[in-house]
């Protein structure tokens, strides 16, 4: 009994620390080491020690690439949560079955692969089979355009992939808002829209902070959608390390390159939290 | 006409009907309970007067005007939640202030009129603070605060009590009423506590399953109960049932157990043989030793005594009648437990309502 209730606390001790171990932080140590290696031009490496690889990234090429997908990134964060917040919000003012469909309705996108997404917008936004030729035969458009890769097709395809995720983060702290406390700013004389924007939104800062920080992590390591829906001037930073790895099977640089990815990406995590508490901190 | 005025309003949720065709008049500058058990409908009444719901048939009118189709954010009322609603990321006085900063009032203005409210509701010096921060009566004197910040022309309190202990609830009572009075403003209070409905109100409005079953000043109701639920309702209260005895006009009387008990009044438009309730105060019926008979009085044999200081309460079990007597101890009836006894149930005492 008393060996089995050792056992039992081993386990709970060493599970995380064991699969953290086994697959977060080895990975990790020997992408650590591989990105400081010697890389032979036939198309291998060989183990040592240089910085050539991390003094490579600081081109403008990959500065410019670097720039774009944070940005990117930001948007579709951005875009999502202003999307998903007064989405989830009505949502769950909604009877309790009419809920649950439409969640289950919601989770079905994400229960598609990014590359079938990502395939069906470019489709849709094309010239030939698009959406445009829909906005011609009801007049509102004089003739078919094509709105794929470019800018704005990659920002929609990420916000479209990123938005079920910010309803599925949100709901439940919108299922938590009282009635009474929306129903009070009312009878104080907030019409509904003032009310969702001075009680709803400040109420719900901290979830609405947590799934910014959630997406954007989420979207920095898009590959298929500013692939299939962007020029190259929009290839996000994934698709690079890709690049270099598999086109070009540079493993040092392109373990490099993710190496100094992670970094950026946790940092601006670290500011953004930050932010998040100094408005807080001014709300007390 | 000043005041506010419910014309045949109802209320459906799909099957269930929540309030059935309410007609009431309620003055102006007065005190008015919604009165009754859960689930009769007094809290969605509250809420089809302040707009939070819309009604399935009927109108609503403040001051001679239709406000049915108003939405609440255009009624200027000021309400009192049950869960209070506070907002939790404001502090004190930013939650009293909402509704003045909503309509754009200078935030001097707006510190000055959240002390001044504070001050009313005998809590100075706290707008700074944090709602976390507050007592649970200390939340609800904000709430108060901030529903009475703009002046509403109605102020809806939705049992706003009931989450305080028994003290400091009759504190907030007196102190509520006394507020309504210096203010002078319409207000209406849901409740389930009949003694809360008296201490406050100018009026009281019994409900049952959805509907209005008396409407009075509390002392009347209480005095005169219109049916056997607000008689059981409002106080303790013995409900014997007795069938109307025939008599000569101007001499009514009713028959309980084979014997004739004359009464003040009988129910409208009732005849001789119809089955009835008399109803009265176990504070109005005297406990006799046995053989004292005379008229209005039944013999029967006390039951149960229980003696808890401050009163003594008799039951005496009469051919299979039971009734309640409440006495002071100077007034305590010489008979024991197991002893016979005699009842009186005074002729002005009795109340007799239809089944």
């Amino acid at each position: 009994m008393k060996a089995g209730g050792r056992r039992g606390r081993l386990f709970v001790l060493g599970f995380p620390s064991l699969m953290l171990g086994a697959f977060f932080l080895a990975p990790f140590a020997i992408m650590v080491v591989y990105s400081f290696y010697h890389r032979v031009e036939s198309g291998f490496y060989e183990p040592g020690f240089e910085l050539t690889h991390y003094r490579n990234f600081f081109s403008p090429l990959f500065t410019r690439h670097l720039l774009i997908s944070i940005e990117f990134s930001v948007l579709a964060a951005a875009f999502s949560c202003a999307i998903a917040l007064p989405f989830t919000f009505i949502l769950s003012r909604y009877p309790r079955r009419l809920q649950v469909a439409i969640l289950v309705t919601v989770l079905s996108v994400l229960s598609l692969s990014e590359v079938i997404v990502a395939y069906s917008w470019s489709v849709l936004l094309s010239r030939p089979a698009g959406i445009s030729n829909l906005l011609v035969a009801i007049g509102l458009m004089d003739r078919p355009q094509s709105w794929s890769r470019g800018y704005w097709a990659v920002l929609f395809g990420l916000t479209y992939f990123n938005t079920p995720f910010a309803v599925l983060i949100m709901f439940p702290q919108c299922t938590r808002l009282e009635r009474e406390i929306t129903e009070a700013a009312q009878t104080m004389g907030a019409s509904p829209v003032r009310t969702f924007l001075t009680v709803v939104v400040p109420m719900l800062r901290p979830t609405i902070l947590s799934a910014f920080i959630l997406l954007f992590v989420f979207t920095m390591g898009a590959f298929v959608t500013p692939q299939w829906l962007g020029r190259p001037e929009h290839w996000m930073f994934a698709i690079l390390i890709g690049d270099q790895a598999l086109q070009r099977g540079n493993i040092p640089f392109a373990a490099a390159l993710a190496m100094f990815f992670m970094v950026v990406t946790l940092a601006l995590v670290a500011i953004t939290v930050r932010l998040g508490r100094s408005q807080e901190a001014r709300f007390r | 006409m000043s005041g506010l005025a419910l014309r045949g309003l109802s209320k459906r949720f799909g099957e269930l009907t929540a309030v059935e065709d309410v007609e009431l008049e309620l003055p102006e500058g007065k005190f008015i309970s919604f009165l009754g058990p859960s689930g009769c409908g007094k809290t969605t009444l509250l809420r089809l007067i302040a707009g939070l719901e819309k009604p399935s048939a009927g109108r609503v009118v403040l001051d001679g005007e239709d406000i049915t189709d108003v939405p609440t954010h255009r009624r200027n009322i000021g309400m009192v939640f049950q869960s209070l609603a506070l907002f939790p990321h404001l502090t004190v006085g930013e939650n009293i202030t909402y509704g003045l900063r909503i309509r754009g009032t200078d935030r001097t203005a707006r510190r000055a009129r959240a002390e001044a409210l504070l001050e009313a509701v005998h809590l100075p010096g706290v707008a700074e603070r944090h709602v976390s921060q507050l007592s649970g009566g200390q939340r609800q004197r904000v709430a108060i605060a901030r529903a009475l910040a703009l002046e509403p022309r109605l102020f809806l309190l939705d049992e706003p009590l009931s989450a305080l202990d028994a003290k400091l609830r009759e504190e907030m009572q007196v102190e509520l009423r006394m507020l309504q009075q210096r203010l002078g403003i319409t207000t209406v209070i849901v409740t389930h506590d009949q003694r809360e409905a008296m201490t406050m109100s100018d009026l009281v409005v019994v409900m049952s399953t959805a509907r209005v079953r008396q409407v009075g000043p509390p002392l009347e109701i209480y005095r005169n109960p219109a049916n056997a639920f607000v008689a059981d309702f409002i106080g303790t209260s013995n409900l014997i049932e007795a069938e109307v005895a025939k008599a000569a006009a101007g001499d009514p009387a009713v028959r309980v157990a084979g014997v004739r008990f004359a009464v003040e009044r009988l129910p409208e438009g009732a005849s001789a043989g119809d089955a009835v309730t008399l109803t009265i105060r176990p504070e109005d019926v005297h406990v006799l030793a046995a053989g004292e008979n005379g008229p209005n009085r039944l013999a029967g044999r006390v039951s149960f005594v229980r003696d808890v200081g401050v009163s003594v309460e008799t039951f005496v079990a009469c051919d299979g009648i039971t009734v309640v007597s409440i006495a002071s101890p100077k007034d305590r009836p010489r008979v024991g437990q197991g002893d016979a006894a005699v009842v009186e149930l005074p002729r002005e005492a009795c109340v007799v309502v239809g089944r």
